[in-house]
């Protein structure tokens, strides 16, 4: 007989999924389907016929935790499709606060989400942890407090930061401002060290593990990375499984990929058109933009010792966060270092136009594409975050973490099996509030009466 | 205290919030017991009693319906963080653009399915306490959540994030542009200090609850309004003796 096994709601990650494991008579897993049960917010509905101005505000709605990303990609293809152009600061302050976003994401991702899991074997919650690591907690609080605060201190707040604007930034980031987040990444190398210590164990440790669990082979997508981590403003470059490289621009990315509508799930599958649904997955994120980087940091050096330097190691997702917290660090650094001066914005003049851009969110590459009419009301949006690129990729590589776990159990799934399986899904770290972002055509058909089978 | 949080159709970002209250979020007194975002699975945390049950969201999906109406009677205080959950927020925008059909659930069997109406758990549930925001800030979730563990009255703010902020008013109304000649973002940056409404672009400040510290108006961005109208509040505290709490209800 064949058997069923559902996880229902995923544990720490941000929003809502499920995974239904399918297997056969033998207790020999058979299919795996990645439920995304966040429900589509249809945020390209949404944004449809409102006036650009409104845009940047509204899209970075779309997520709690890369709303910078979102807002400050919103403003971009804007940008791209009127032809406007930004002053150097606002680009510089755009940057900065990419950088305390990722930092803060990280941090949460590293510490609240996947860090317990790696450090506790089994279930765990915050009282165990706070028992039996209180440092590590600590060190997770403080790491997101100083890119939460950065951000504050840039916008205003912590959360949905909208400063940017199409033609700019609002505000400026003067001498008092740029101290203060000096101060505050001077206060960050401590709890980085302590951080470095406690996974250098964790790789030490369960080294086999985190190379082999729910490893797949797949192609990558990112902006091309030098010796700084590159989130704003860089070629898009697709590395192939083999390692063959192409450069690409964003009209291209779009023309390359197609997308599928599964039945089971909110969210969109992406993939490269000419290699097809099954070998035309690819990844994107941190996993991605460490393929090819070239950083200078003591982390980025250890990751490549012990990972390789060209991995498809799921598991190592956890740990090449590091490197970038580091290089998120230093680039703030760098960049108030090198100076902000007050022009911050141009007028936007809007046009008949089509815009796409790219930027490095913390999950990875993310799309914007607007279609403005000559006063600027926007007649079609398009928004593809990073965990829609990477629906197949979690979905295949719960199927391998599944076929380890679950291996001659005779279809028998513990609490235990479930968080070890669980543990592949989130180093994806998947954000279904951005995934679910975007209007679905099919959609489960409602049993009576229901809203959304009609394409709006 | 023991709290639980749940998160209907959001975006977390009031999780974050919530988590960036920082320390006193793991402070003595109180235990976290249900939280997908904070911990694993810990046999069973869903219908655990809980003393507080934060609700982030919108209810989009039948699913979330049946959620809320679970977790409700295992509670003793349900606080709706966000605007989402207090109004119906982002989410709701989906309404203006389908047709609704107002359509029971049947909560014994949960299906993924979209809910016809876009609303906020105040359609299902009672909630006892509204900390709007989008998100609100951590301070006031802070405050709110910790006079709840201390059981004291919670704070009730009943002034506008136009009295919050130190730009330069006239305190005149302001002549009202023509439409669609409002000052947008597509326009110049604003002077940093004066009166946003009174330069021309559009801030909510003055009908909008305060609390925020006039945060977004301190970094020369216009008020979003995302804390809701400041009406519901102060204006009819004016013409009734009614405890708050019955007044609310009439309104909703």
């Amino acid at each position: 007989m064949s058997k069923i096994i559902k996880i229902d709601n995923v544990a720490r990650l941000e929003g809502h999924a499920s995974v239904t494991l399918y297997l056969d008579k033998n207790g020999e897993l058979e299919k795996v389907e990645y439920l995304a049960t966040e429900p589509s917010r249809a945020f390209d509905v949404i944004l449809k016929g409102k006036h650009a101005s409104e845009v940047p505000i509204l899209a970075a709605r779309i997520c709690g935790i890369c709303y910078a990303a979102h807002n400050i990609c919103a403003c971009n293809a804007l940008e791209d499709a009127w032809g406007t152009s930004i002053p150097d600061s606002a680009k510089k302050i755009r940057e900065l606060l990419l950088l305390a976003n990722t930092l803060a994401s990280h941090a949460l991702h590293t510490f609240f989400l996947a860090g317990p899991g790696l450090l506790i074997d089994g279930a765990s919650t915050i009282a165990d942890l706070q028992n039996k690591y209180p440092k590590f907690i600590g060190v997770g609080i403080r790491l997101r407090m100083i890119g939460q605060t950065i951000s504050e201190i840039i916008a205003g707040r912590k959360v949905h930061t909208t400063i940017s604007a199409p033609g700019g930034v609002l505000g400026i980031l003067n001498r008092e401002k740029q101290d203060k987040i000096m101060k505050l990444l001077d206060s960050a190398s401590k709890p980085m060290e302590v951080m470095q210590f406690y996974f250098n164990n964790i790789i030490s440790e369960k080294k086999e593990y985190m190379l082999s669990h729910g490893k797949i082979e797949t192609h990558f997508l990112t902006l091309k990375q030098g010796k700084k981590l590159e989130l704003y403003d860089s070629p898009i470059e697709l590395i192939m499984k083999n390692g063959k490289v192409d450069i690409l621009t964003p009209t291209q990315i779009l023309k390359k990929i197609s997308e599928e509508e599964k039945e089971y799930s909110y969210v969109r599958h992406p993939y490269l058109t000419n290699l097809g649904h099954e070998n035309g997955q690819f990844r994107v994120g941190p996993l991605a933009r460490i393929q090819n980087a070239d950083w200078d940091n003591p982390s980025f050096h250890e990751f490549k010792k012990s990972f390789g330097n060209f991995t498809q190691s799921t598991m190592g997702y956890n740990i090449a966060r590091i490197p970038e917290m580091y290089e998120c660090i230093k680039g703030m650094r760098n960049i108030i270092e090198s100076g902000l001066d007050e022009e911050i914005k141009n007028v936007a003049h809007p046009k008949e136009g089509c815009g796409v851009a790219v930027v490095e969110a913390p999950r990875g590459l993310l799309l914007h594409q607007y279609e403005t009419d000559s006063e600027g009301i926007v007649t079609k949006a398009r928004v593809i975050a990073p965990t829609t690129f990477h629906q197949g990729s979690i979905e295949k590589s719960t199927f391998e973490a599944a076929r380890t776990v679950l291996n001659g159990k005779k279809g028998h799934c513990s609490d235990e099996d479930k968080v070890k399986i669980e543990q592949a899904i989130r180093a994806y770290d998947p954000c279904m509030s951005c995934a679910g972002a975007t209007q679905l055509r099919i959609i489960k058909k409602p049993e009576v009466g229901g809203n959304n089978d009609q394409n709006i | 205290m023991r709290i639980s949080t749940i998160q209907l159709g959001g975006c977390s970002g009031c999780h974050i919030s919530i988590l960036d209250i920082g320390q006193d979020l793991f402070k003595e007194g109180i235990n976290v017991v249900h939280s997908y975002l904070l911990m694993d699975r810990v046999t069973p945390t869903i219908e655990s009693e809980s003393d507080i049950l934060l609700i982030e969201g919108a209810i989009l999906t039948n699913e979330d319906e049946a959620l809320v109406k679970r977790m409700a009677p295992h509670t003793k205080k349900v606080v709706a963080v966000g605007s989402c959950a207090c109004f119906g927020g982002i989410a709701c925008l989906g309404n203006l653009k389908t047709p609704f059909t107002p359509q029971k659930c049947d909560s014994d069997e949960p299906k993924h399915k979209l809910h016809p109406l876009v609303c906020s758990p105040k359609a299902f549930i009672d909630v006892d306490y509204f900390i709007p925001g989008c998100p609100p800030p951590a301070d006031v979730i802070r405050d709110t959540l910790l006079a709840l563990v201390e059981d004291r009255p919670v704070p009730e703010i009943t002034h506008t994030v136009c009295d919050e902020c130190d730009r330069e008013k006239t305190y005149k109304a302001p002549p009202i542009p023509p439409r669609g000649k409002w000052k947008t973002l597509l326009d110049e940056a604003p002077d940093p200090k004066k009166c946003l409404l009174e330069q021309g672009y559009l801030c909510l400040g003055r009908q909008t609850i305060g609390g925020c510290k006039a945060s977004c108006i301190k970094a020369n961005i216009p008020c979003e309004g995302c804390r809701g109208p400041i009406l519901l509040y102060r204006g009819f505290k004016k013409f009734t003796d009614e405890e708050k709490k019955k007044v609310l209800k009439c309104l909703r």
